[in-house]
């Protein structure tokens, strides 16, 4: 059958299966607050293989990889072909036409359809963005019990009732995926072809008829899953518990991220007021040369 | 002696409903005492056993009127976080309500929210391990575990928390046999051992009741009967009005006219034999032994074959099947039977062409196995198969997809299914809004609609009352007499041994018993190897007469054929 453990977390005795969650959770807000600084295509990329060499270190397991590379491909296919075609900015260079504006009736209404080699790159650099995020997501997932990433949450003064939410958003991901393919099975069982139409109007029900017992389901289990957590003493008025101490190296590790971040945030602003020409430290030169190819 | 328990009156009508989903109930329950509390689906019971630890009213809404105490103290009056230190509550299905990555977390988890530090927490964790026997577990990952274990570790969870009362909603009714052996096992050591109060609500009474002190009916919001387990066992009547199944044991000395005050085999055949003496076996009982394959029409071609069929899921070296061979003929019953894990669900689904043999080869109709009209498959949920806005729309959607009948798929047979199943007047309902019971007719009729040669079903009883089962199954069989073709999977021998013409048991991807029931149940050791136990009708009619009967209506004619020389089938008592 569909092994749908392999969406869940599960323990283990790597180093990111023991790294407090409070430090992962911090690890990848600054990781995510480094990808959108940071706009130069090989420091995106070192940060992505950094994400995915933290996968190695908590030895995903290959299912976890399978599901990884799909999403970070189709990720990566979805923001290139987007941007090479809608690329908007100027310079654009047209590496290849789709559509060419003279063809009759569709070209003169859309005035033709490009490849922008620019859309392109810019589509890969987001596609970086996006994955690393997404990487860093899923290991936190994976390697994190969600009772201990709830209470971090929660120790963090975010609301009960928001920290439930993501929580079990999180617990029950997995398992929606899991039972959309049930329900596509079912559905081919009983001889339903989504496509057999393309109006919008047979796709919208489509799109219902597929949701509808998976919201139906997954609503029934939320209920239970709240009713169960209530049960166990666990709510709006419970005592505080103390979470496993933050051991000081991980302190310290957080730490020194958060300067590093804050580092990178001022050689921004640095960069950014020399090249509009606002303000420029002659001295730093070899910094401005490093800015512009890592940065 | 102070009630544990004290239900005054109680009433309570949920949000936006404008009738009470229970209607005045009063009950007591005594410290140490053993309640099953029963009724058909959406009776109200789950909404009553949520009164105990205060969930309702303090996290439904809704109105709540009447006093509920639990230990002396007011549900109203305390949080629910409060209350779970006296009341244990455990849900029907283990993988809703496990909420950590490990064994050990999960039951620590009601004690970090009582405020209690590590140095506290870990031996009260091992202390509820140990008495649910999974103290060698607790490091290991919860998604290693089986389906008992996990219900177990469930009630490890709230156990930790050392409460006066366990309250517990269907808990077996998602476990195979051996997982519901394990569970009730620990409930009733719990209550020996340390004199935690239960409550159990569940369908399967016939399982439970024999470790029960009390039972409750409800029905439609009201308590309808309250007494004890002896009392209850004199009351065949009242519980088949409500589509409820007593222990065979005590259906056949009530069908019999005999007074018993157990569910035991052994008591109920000293009891029979106070009043019959009922003579060891002949050939008379032979004549009322239900249809067996050498009765059906083997001689047409099969409709599924099946040979030297394997299959695995990731890894090779982890077959899910071993080398399957299987025929199934036009118009047999088959009941696949077997614990959790051993392929059954994987071989309905090879058949169905939803997944391909890693080795070997299946035919169905002599074509290679494929999604098609030829085979309908009802899932084990059935909720995953409903997805139209109507129940109308739902069985004539199939029909629909085909072009067939009316512009809405809709056909005589349709109307049939809607008498047959008890879905009349529910039509221009929303098939999710139904009960669980409705649900699983609707995805029935949705399937049978179209009439396919092959008709597979995963576990069609999980989670529905005898009453609703036999409705099912009696469409079925006459679906079969029809020239249809059955496989369904279940844990239930008293339905596999009623109404089953054969049955195939899998034990670790392999068939490892195929025959008619009264030669399978006969087969004590590779029951015991399956995890399967022989139905009770069969152990009375063995202790009585040496029978092989599988039917109470086989051993009550038996005995009255031999000692009355009548069998009309009417009760000699009534």
């Amino acid at each position: 059958m569909y092994d749908r453990h392999v969406w869940e977390a599960t323990p283990g005795k790597t180093l990111l299966h023991k790294t407090d969650v409070r430090t992962k959770m911090v690890l990848l807000i600054l990781l995510a607050a480094m990808v959108l600084i940071v706009d130069s295509p090989r420091s995106l990329f070192l940060l992505f293989c950094l994400a995915l060499g933290l996968h190695v270190v908590a030895r995903s397991s290959p299912g976890r990889w399978r599901i990884l590379m799909v999403f970070i491909l189709f990720g990566i296919w979805g923001s290139m072909t987007s941007q090479a075609l809608f690329y908007t900015r100027e310079p654009r260079t047209i590496i290849a036409c789709l559509l060419a504006p003279t063809t009759p009736g569709i070209g003169a209404l859309t005035g033709g359809v490009y490849i922008y080699r620019e859309g392109l790159e810019y589509g890969a650099v987001q596609a970086l963005r996006s994955g690393t995020m997404l990487t860093l997501g899923l290991l936190i997932n994976w390697t994190s019990d969600p009772r201990q990433l709830l209470r971090s949450l929660l120790s963090w003064k975010l609301p009960y009732e928001l920290g439930f939410m993501l929580i079990t958003g999180l617990r029950f991901l997995p398992v929606i995926f899991q039972e959309t393919g049930v329900v596509l099975t079912a559905q081919r069982l009983r001889g339903f072809n989504p496509f057999r139409a393309l109006s919008p109007q047979h796709l919208i029900q489509t799109a219902f008829q597929t949701l509808f017992p998976i919201l139906a389901r997954t609503l029934r289990r939320a209920a239970t899953l709240a009713s169960s957590v209530e049960s166990r003493g666990f709510g709006r008025e419970t005592p505080q518990v103390a979470l496993p101490v933050w051991s000081h190296q991980e302190r310290f590790f957080c730490h020194t991220m958060l300067l590093a971040v804050c580092g990178l945030v001022l050689l921004k602003i640095m960069d950014a007021l020399q090249f509009n020409g606002l303000y420029y430290v002659p001295s730093c030169r070899g910094l401005y040369d490093l800015m512009k190819v890592w940065l | 002696m102070d009630s544990m328990i004290q239900f005054c009156n109680v009433s309570f009508t949920y949000k936006h409903r404008s009738t009470p989903s229970v209607n005045n109930v009063s009950l007591q329950v005594l410290p140490g005492e053993i309640l099953l509390l029963t009724g058909a689906t959406g009776c109200g019971k789950s909404t009553l056993l949520k009164m105990l630890n205060g969930l309702i009213p303090h996290e439904s809404g809704g109105k709540l009127a009447g006093e509920i105490f639990v230990n002396g103290q007011s549900t109203r009056d305390f949080a629910v976080a409060e209350m779970s230190r006296t009341v244990g509550m455990v849900f029907q299905n283990p993988d809703d309500q496990i909420f950590s990555t490990t064994v050990f977390d999960e039951v620590a988890f009601v004690l970090e929210n009582m405020g209690m530090t590590t140095a506290q927490i870990e031996p009260q964790v091992k202390e509820a391990l140990q008495l649910v026997g999974l103290f060698d577990k607790a490091e290991a990952s919860v998604h290693a575990l089986s389906g008992g274990q996990k219900q177990r570790l469930a009630v490890a969870a709230v156990l930790a928390a050392k409460p006066r009362v366990l309250a517990l909603d269907e808990p077996i009714s998602q476990l195979d046999p051996q997982g519901a052996v394990e569970l009730l096992s620990v409930l009733r050591q719990l209550n020996a051992n340390l004199g935690i109060t239960i409550i159990i609500v569940e369908h399967r009474l016939h399982e439970v009741l024999p470790l029960c002190h009390k039972v409750a009916i409800m029905d439609a919001g009201k308590l309808i009967w309250q007494g004890k387990c002896e009392e209850a066992y004199g009351r065949q009547e009242l519980f088949a009005a409500y589509g409820l199944r007593l222990p065979q044991p005590v259906t056949i000395c009530h069908q019999l006219g005999v007074a018993v005050s157990s569910a035991k085999v052994s008591e109920a055949v000293a009891a029979i034999r106070q009043r019959y003496a009922v003579p060891y076996y002949e050939v008379l009982a032979a004549a009322t032994a239900p249809g067996r394959p050498e009765d059906l029409p083997a001689k047409l071609p099969a409709v599924v074959t099946a040979r030297s069929l394997s299959f695995y899921y990731d890894n090779p070296t982890q077959l899910v099947l071993k080398e399957v061979d299987f025929t199934l003929f036009p118009g047999q019953f088959i009941a696949l039977m077997g614990n959790n894990g051993a392929g059954k669900s994987t071989l309905l689904h090879l058949i169905g062409g939803l997944l391909k043999p890693a080795a070997g080869e299946i035919a169905v109709l002599g074509q290679e196995s494929a999604v098609s009209p030829a085979v309908g498959m009802v899932l084990q949920n059935p909720d995953f198969m409903l997805f139209n806005s109507t129940v109308r729309e739902e069985i004539g959607f199939s029909l629909q997809q085909q072009r067939k009948g009316d512009a809405a798929g809709w056909t005589g047979y349709c109307q049939l299914l809607i008498d047959k199943l008890g879905l009349s007047g529910l039509e221009k309902e929303f098939p999710l809004a139904l009960s669980r019971g409705q649900r699983l007719r609707v995805a029935i009729a949705a399937v049978l609609s179209c009439r396919p040669p092959v008709l597979l079903l995963d576990e069609p009883t999980t989670g529905q009352d005898i009453g609703h089962i036999e409705d099912i199954a009696l469409l079925l069989k006459e679906y079969t007499r029809q020239g249809g073709s059955i496989v369904f999977c279940t844990h239930d021998t008293e339905v596999a041994a009623r109404f089953a013409d054969r049955i195939v048991v899998m034990h670790q991807g392999r068939i490892v018993a195929d025959g008619a029931p009264a030669a399978i149940f006969q087969d004590q050791v590779m029951l015991k190897t399956s995890g399967l136990k022989p139905p009770a009708v069969l152990l009375t009619a063995q202790a009585l007469y040496n029978g092989t009967a599988l039917t109470v209506e086989e051993v009550v004619g038996y005995v009255r054929q031999t000692c009355l020389g009548s069998y009309t089938g009417e009760n000699p008592a009534s």
